[in-house]
């Protein structure tokens, strides 16, 4: 079914601009751009331990922050 | 290399839709029309940059100009779009060489924890920044004498009606037409007759730094800052890039697009404010007493009808164009994290989750403005505070995102961008911590009111 609106669409595409066929409109893609090639996950990166401290010390301080914010908000309401 | 060129991987509808709106741009290219080129690509960040001088930060900016003048805050709200910029183009350059959003980039690169944690802290920001936007659509139709009501439904008909358009390019240009009316507040500013001498003056820095409270100077500087530089824009200008099929070679125009969006913004915020200092020194005005429909009202009885009414009209375009950007940012992450289709060129029964999320979002916070008695400008001045303590730990992602080698190649950071990007959030990070805790200490009676 799928496959089935997908061919539809393309042939609107191309009737719709007749000087790019279904190749030449694939082709202006880059080859990673297309779902098929998005849906894959990319490579986990190697953090350092030095990186992961900056990380959750970043973490922990947003956190402690948020709850500030929202204890001074719900205090400022009652 | 093309796509054609590799073994070709079998296509989606969003490919094709997406292939259509990029002959567009090759034509222009080819063409050599480089307006019509300008045009196909500008959107994402033009958006995200007016969709951020959303209800909030207008009602921000023009408390700052009723409670402090044109003095600090106007060359500082120019100073922050500058800063937005740096934050906003790094966003789209990665978009742009990745085609991947950045929920999905933290996601997969530094492991499920990170990226779900920014995605909690998008979605707490979002909900009530988008409760927020309903506020200001509320505040600008109570000038008119209508209710909660019309304005829930108001924005929620909105969201439906362009995320059934089904496709990314019909999407951006309806919420493009809409933005246009953020230049209401410029002609708003225009109609209070301001002393262009005394607005020369303040970019000049000469004033110093405003009198007042330190507490009520620091959640308006912090919810300033918040206007500008805020989570979802980062979500969004990077899912948005991906979405419209940018690559490498567009990354020229979509800096111009960005820079064009943050030069509008700041005008038209500083147009907001210079608005609001029509109010200063009038009638004892505090930062509480502009909630209901209180500022295009009190704009009414100090300029003149006309100058309310189009103050109004810029709240209700200023609060509908960002439940929009702020929904779909919403989409683009539920989407990106759960790793479903997340693109509005995909049917809505391909991407159930991102239209649901889309919608049911704007839902939810159309449902709590309908509840009595909100608090309504403090809801909308924490929600900025919010997002201001909440950016610091998403742009760090962005620069290392944008500093990754395996992912950009040759199109990281230089080392100018890196220091001014650490900058601007070392800078962002200390407003939020000083705000949070001089607050926080006065809540709990450890401290004083500031004098």
């Amino acid at each position: 079914m799928r496959g089935h609106t997908t061919e539809n669409t393309l042939r609107r595409s191309r009737a719709r601009r007749e000087h790019f066929a279904e190749d030449q409109l694939i082709e202006l893609m880059e080859p990673d751009q297309l779902v098929t090639v998005t849906s894959a996950p990319v490579p986990r990166a190697v953090l350092t331990s030095r990186v992961r401290a900056v990380l959750w010390a970043l973490r922990i301080f947003a956190l402690l922050l948020t709850t500030m914010v929202i204890f001074t908000f719900i205090s400022e309401l009652t | 290399m093309t796509a054609t060129e590799s073994t070709r991987a079998p296509l989606a509808l969003e490919d094709v839709v997406r292939s259509g709106d990029r002959a567009r741009v090759v034509d222009a290219r080819r063409g050599g029309k480089r307006w019509r080129l300008m045009w196909l690509l500008a959107g994402p960040g033009v958006l995200a940059m007016l969709g951020e001088n959303d209800g909030p930060s207008m009602i921000s900016y023009a408390t700052d100009g009723a409670r402090y003048g044109l003095g600090l805050f106007l060359p500082f709200i120019v100073i922050l779009f500058g800063m937005s910029y740096r934050c906003q183009e790094m966003c789209m350059r990665v978009g742009a060489v990745t085609h991947r959003g950045y929920g999905e980039l933290v996601l997969q690169r530094f492991g499920p924890l990170w990226g779900w944690f920014g995605a909690g802290d998008l979605i707490l920001t979002n909900l009530i920044t988008l409760v927020s936007e309903f506020v200001a659509i509320r505040v600008g139709l109570a000038y008119f004498h209508l209710g909660a009501p019309v304005a829930a439904a108001l924005g929620l008909g909105l969201v439906v009606v362009t995320v059934s358009g089904r496709r990314y390019w019909r999407w951006e240009r309806v919420v493009l037409a809409l933005a246009v009316f953020n230049g209401l507040f410029l002609v708003a500013a225009i109609m209070v007759k301001p002393d262009v001498g005394s607005v020369g003056r303040a970019f000049t820095l000469s004033s110093g730094l405003p009198t007042g409270g330190l507490n009520t100077l620091l959640l308006l500087l912090t919810s300033t800052i918040g206007a500008t530089v805020t989570p979802w824009m980062i979500f969004f200008q990077q899912s948005a890039s991906v979405d419209k099929g940018m690559t490498s070679r567009d990354i020229r125009h979509g800096r111009l697009d960005t820079a064009c969006g943050a030069a509008l913004a700041a005008v038209f915020g500083c147009s907001a404010l210079i608005a609001g200092s029509a109010l200063a020194g009038r009638g004892g005005f505090t930062v509480e007493g502009f909630s209901g429909a209180g500022f295009p009202a009190a704009l009414s009885s100090v300029s003149g009808r006309a100058v309310g009414t189009v103050f109004a009209l810029g709240l209700i375009e200023a609060g509908a164009l960002a439940i929009l950007t702020i929904s779909a940012s919403t989409a683009y992450a539920a989407g990106e994290c759960v790793g479903v289709s997340h693109s509005f060129n995909s049917s809505p029964r391909r991407a159930v989750l991102f239209h649901g999320a889309n919608i049911a979002t704007a839902m939810l916070a159309a449902a709590i403005i309908l509840i009595p008695g909100a608090p309504l400008l403090q809801i909308a001045l924490n929600a900025n505070v919010l997002a201001t303590v909440l950016a610091p730990v998403a742009l760090i992602f962005v620069v290392m995102l944008a500093n990754d080698r395996v992912l950009m190649g040759a199109f990281t950071n230089t080392r100018l961008t890196n220091v001014v990007a650490i900058a601007v959030i070392a800078f962002v990070a200390a407003c939020g911590t000083a705000y949070g805790i001089d607050s926080f200490l006065q809540a709990v009676h450890l401290i004083g009111p500031s004098p």
